[in-house]
């Protein structure tokens, strides 16, 4: 039997990002719908309570507001297309530069934090798995589940007032040095420490349930060899999956992070533009997320690929 | 001496439900050389039984009593080492579904070069030349690319002929083969079966031969166990069997066999026994057609009638075993 | 003969029940979590005649004073009573994670079981919505949703709520699509009952255990995104007590009066693990299979 046709790795990727542009067309309508149809007269909210009418009027115009709906979707679209995400009001700066100025510091929080919870989560997961019924297994679902269960923001001003405030080892708020990052990122993993074991232990296990582990053994492999080279290693691709999908919920948890610890990212310009009803910064920030996480999905999907070859031959020869 | 000796065999599986008795107290001996087919229903433990001889009964199962003494010593009292070093040397196994017995991410030329890995301590990727060596002969066609794919660029067939090197590379004593052929299509069967026997012959090594064809066990093993139920049925030389079929669940299976030529074991009318509560007396006597009063009483012990072992109340005066 | 049936019926479903139960109650901490969720609950409803003070009477000369026997958990930053008002925001940081993950499992279960059900361009337009809105971190959707509909407890339920759907909308389409093709499905549509008495009458009683245990997990998560939008000052508006936003106002008395922060999180921590290890209670009693389907954390 000859393998199947492998499909080049340009035209899987092409595919992919072929499947999500709908998606994010969708979204963007939905975004574009929801500020302009919903209660409210945007132009009215950012002109404040003691506008007159023609304040109201000007910030129409310059919002584009005044023209017929399907003229103002074209003409955002446009722009979105030129990679144009309006103008934020609040700045007076193109959304886009603004976005691109803070989001640095939110990919170097979440980073951290991704790979603070993978140093933690992942060890922890695997000797849960191999060793369930020892105090590392108890340890392992006492932290899948307060990981779940934490509200960071709270659990960030805790450990500023444990750290920062009474024995003074770490800065409270914000940023430049190393040290300035230590307590937001930890923060921020223990968003994903409760999914990250739990999802690492369901893996390991259900990968030493296999029945190829039954012939590693039968072979007369010492164990260890049974464990890290088949069991760990078909255990992975989950792991590596989740790890990936939660960078999402990293983006999202990072806005309550950056407020708790003043940092300066995409989370508190968001903020600051819900405050100041900076609509154009508002959206522009949503969809800037949307094409991040969507891009992310797809470099999992990539990644997901490379690694498992089963996949690697069903993904790229069909269709 | 025999080459195996299984004693009292017994292997339970704590279930929440209850305790499951796949195995209940088997014994039979295997000799140097000798094929001892092993027929049965699903759920009649003779992979239960497969599975304990070479110590690789998945929790919750465990041998609950009994002994399986190769070349006069007792596995179960091994240490998880002495066991090891036994396993896939002296006795090898070779699974029913070769797609989910092969790991799917590592290369077929590693997972072989496992076995010179675990007994001569030569690492995978030193053992390729051996490792396509021992491919050529089972017939793998293109084994010097072969050792490089993934299980999954492979045909059943030959994953299947991967899984059989990996059981005869060191030239083993036993070889436990648990249902070889049934998840493969019909033609590569006999192709495969056709390469066992081969590497039997040219092995000598003895073989455990489980399936559920009847007709397939017929034609390559010495001697015949049927098993019920968790339990011995009856245990004989094949063609004595085959020509005289003593405890009634043997004779239904044979006349079936003789009447209508199908690939599986012919089902007879009944369930299954269910092995959480198992009938009382003897575990046929609710399908069997010959069944008298005291067979759901008593439960039948294990009686020697000519050169064979048989366990049904019918043969009771011919004497304990 | 038909009524006996029936009985047997009711009388399979009793010795089911006590069954589940059975398993349940095994499950110490499941349990335990049990009882803390139904007192946190009744504590709320009963918050007027339980709560020692009035939770909005502030007393601005003893600001910040630290927990003692009187106000076992301290005054805030108006010197109000925390307890009290950690009684009475119970109400709201409860009570709009119960009203919004109803309104999400509503709405996810109608649309996932029509999806799942018709299958066609149905499910494929009903999938690509879900696409969109699976690709915002619920938080996220939640924040974008509150900010277009506007601050207040109807728009905060609406928001949470509408941002749980997608995650119900998969649930109920994966579980829809195994049950259309069972047998009595097939036998109802043979003896020519509509649609929506087929959905309404069998897919949805056998699907309700798995939305059961993803609407305990999202009553963890819920909480949590909730409280969370009240620290950020965009969910219950000021004096209204509410945990989240009680911790957010507190927060720049940190350095002084730790208190004022540490109680409200240690309420809405240990509320978010009862129903979290709730969860794992019930799915493990009622089918521990079907934890592959359930959506756990953020």
């Amino acid at each position: 039997m000859e393998a199947p046709p492998k499909m080049s790795l340009a035209r899987y990727i092409a595919r992919r990002v072929l499947q999500a542009i709908p998606t994010l067309l969708i979204l963007i309508v939905f975004m574009f719908i929801l500020v302009r149809i919903l209660p409210g007269d945007p132009a009215r909210l950012i002109a404040g309570l003691e506008a007159t009418e023609e304040d109201v009027e000007r910030i129409r115009e310059v919002l584009g507001l005044n023209k017929p709906l399907h003229e103002q979707f074209i003409d955002y679209m446009s722009g979105l297309l030129r990679g144009d995400l309006g103008t934020s009001i609040k700045y007076d700066r193109p959304v886009l530069e603004e976005i691109l100025a803070r989001f640095p510091k939110t990919l170097e929080l979440a980073i951290a934090a991704e790979l603070i919870a993978i140093a933690l989560a992942i060890p922890l997961g695997v000797v849960s798995a191999l060793k369930p019924y020892t105090k590392t297994g108890l340890l392992a679902t006492i932290v899948s589940l307060i990981g779940s269960s934490m509200p960071i923001y709270w659990l960030g001003l805790m450990l500023i007032y444990i750290f920062s405030v009474q024995l003074r080892l770490l800065p409270s708020s914000g940023t430049g040095t190393l040290a300035h990052l230590v307590l937001p990122a930890v923060t921020l993993a223990t968003l994903l420490m409760g999914n990250l074991v739990r999802i690492t232990r369901a893996s390991v296990l259900e990968a030493l349930e296999s029945n190829y582990i039954v012939t590693a053994r039968s072979k007369g492999l010492r164990e260890e060899v049974v464990v890290y080279r088949h069991a760990l290693r078909n255990a992975l691709i989950p792991i590596i999956t989740i790890t990936g999908l939660q960078l999402g919920a990293l983006l999202g948890g990072a806005i309550l992070t950056e407020t708790v610890f003043a940092w300066p990212g995409l989370g508190q310009l968001l903020l600051t533009a819900i405050n100041s009803r900076d609509y154009p910064l508002i959206q522009g920030i949503i969809i800037f997320y949307a094409v991040i996480l969507i891009v992310i999905n797809l470099v999992i999907d990539i990644a997901y690929a490379y690694i498992d070859p089963r996949v690697r031959v069903s993904l790229w020869s069909s269709g | 001496m025999p080459l195996l000796e299984v004693r009292n065999l017994k292997v339970y599986y704590d279930l929440p439900q209850g305790t499951v008795k796949a195995v209940d107290g088997v014994s039979f001996s295997l000799e140097k050389g000798e094929i001892l087919g092993v027929a049965g229903e699903s759920g009649s433990g003779k992979s239960t039984l497969a599975h304990s001889i070479i110590g690789l009964v998945k929790p919750p199962g465990r041998v609950v009593d009994g002994e399986i003494i190769f070349e006069g010593r007792n596995l179960l009292e091994l240490s998880e080492e002495e066991l090891r070093e036994i396993r896939g040397k002296d006795i090898t196994m070779v699974f029913q579904d070769p797609n989910t017995y092969l790991n799917p991410v590592l290369r077929i030329g590693i997972q072989v070069g496992e076995v010179y890995e675990a007994h001569l301590g030569i690492e995978p990727r030193k053992a390729i030349d051996k490792v396509v060596d021992l491919l050529r002969k089972v017939r793998l066609t293109d084994p010097e690319r072969r050792v490089e794919s993934y299980p999954h660029e492979l045909s059943g067939g030959m994953k299947q002929r991967v899984m059989i090197s990996m059981a005869i590379a060191l030239k083993p004593k036993l070889i436990i083969l648990d249902e070889p052929t049934s998840a493969l299509d019909v033609t590569i069967q006999a192709e495969i079966m056709e390469l066992l026997m081969e590497m039997r012959d040219e092995l000598g090594a003895a073989m455990i031969f489980i399936s559920h064809d009847l007709e397939l066990l017929g034609q390559v093993s010495d001697r015949l166990m049927i098993m019920y139920g968790g339990r011995l049925v009856e245990i004989g030389e094949t063609e004595e069997i085959f020509r005289d079929p003593l405890h009634p669940y043997t004779e239904a299976l044979i006349n079936a066999i003789k009447y209508v030529r199908k690939e599986e074991l012919p089902t007879l009318e009944g369930e299954p026994p269910s092995l959480l509560k198992p009938p009382p007396g003897c575990r046929f006597h609710p399908r069997c057609p010959k069944r008298m009063d005291r067979c759901s009483l008593v439960e039948p012990g294990e009686y020697m009638v000519g050169g064979r072992r048989v366990s049904c109340l019918l043969y009771e005066e011919e004497g304990d075993a | 003969m038909e009524q006996r049936i029936e009985t047997r019926e009711r009388e399979e479903e009793r010795s089911g029940i006590r069954e589940f139960w059975d398993r349940f109650s095994a499950n110490k901490a499941a349990v335990i979590s049990l009882y803390v969720i139904i007192g946190l609950g009744i504590a709320s409803i009963l918050a007027d005649y339980i709560a020692p003070y009035d939770p909005y009477a502030f007393d601005i000369a003893r600001r910040l004073e630290p927990p003692s026997p009187q106000h076992p958990f301290g005054l805030d930053h108006l010197g109000r009573d925390i307890l009290s008002r950690i009684i009475h925001g119970g109400r709201y940081s409860m009570g709009i994670a119960y009203a919004s993950v109803l309104l999400g499992a509503a709405i996810g279960v109608l649309l996932g079981v029509v999806s799942g059900y018709y299958g066609g361009w149905v499910d494929d337009v009903i999938q690509r919505f879900t696409d969109a809105l699976l690709s915002l971190p619920t938080l996220l959707l939640a924040i974008a949703l509150v900010t277009v509909l506007g601050l207040g407890l109807q728009s905060l339920i609406l928001s949470i709520g509408i941002s749980t759907v997608p995650v119900y909308i998969r649930l109920a389409r994966s579980l829809a699509l195994q049950e259309r093709n069972m047998d009595y499905v097939v036998a109802a549509k043979i003896m020519g009952k509509g649609d929506a008495y087929i959905m309404a009458r069998h897919i949805l009683p056998n699907i309700v255990s798995p939305i059961l245990v993803q609407s305990t997990y999202y009553m963890g998560l819920t909480i949590l995104i909730a409280s969370g939008l009240g620290f950020l000052g965009l969910g219950v508006q000021p004096p209204t007590p509410e945990w989240g936003s009680m911790i957010g106002l507190g927060r720049n008395y940190i350095y002084a009066a730790p208190h004022v922060v540490a109680f409200p999180g240690i309420f809405i921590l240990i509320t978010s693990l009862a129903f979290n290890i709730l969860g794992d209670g019930l799915r493990d009693a009622l089918d521990p299979r079907m934890a592959k389907y359930i959506k756990r954390g953020v």
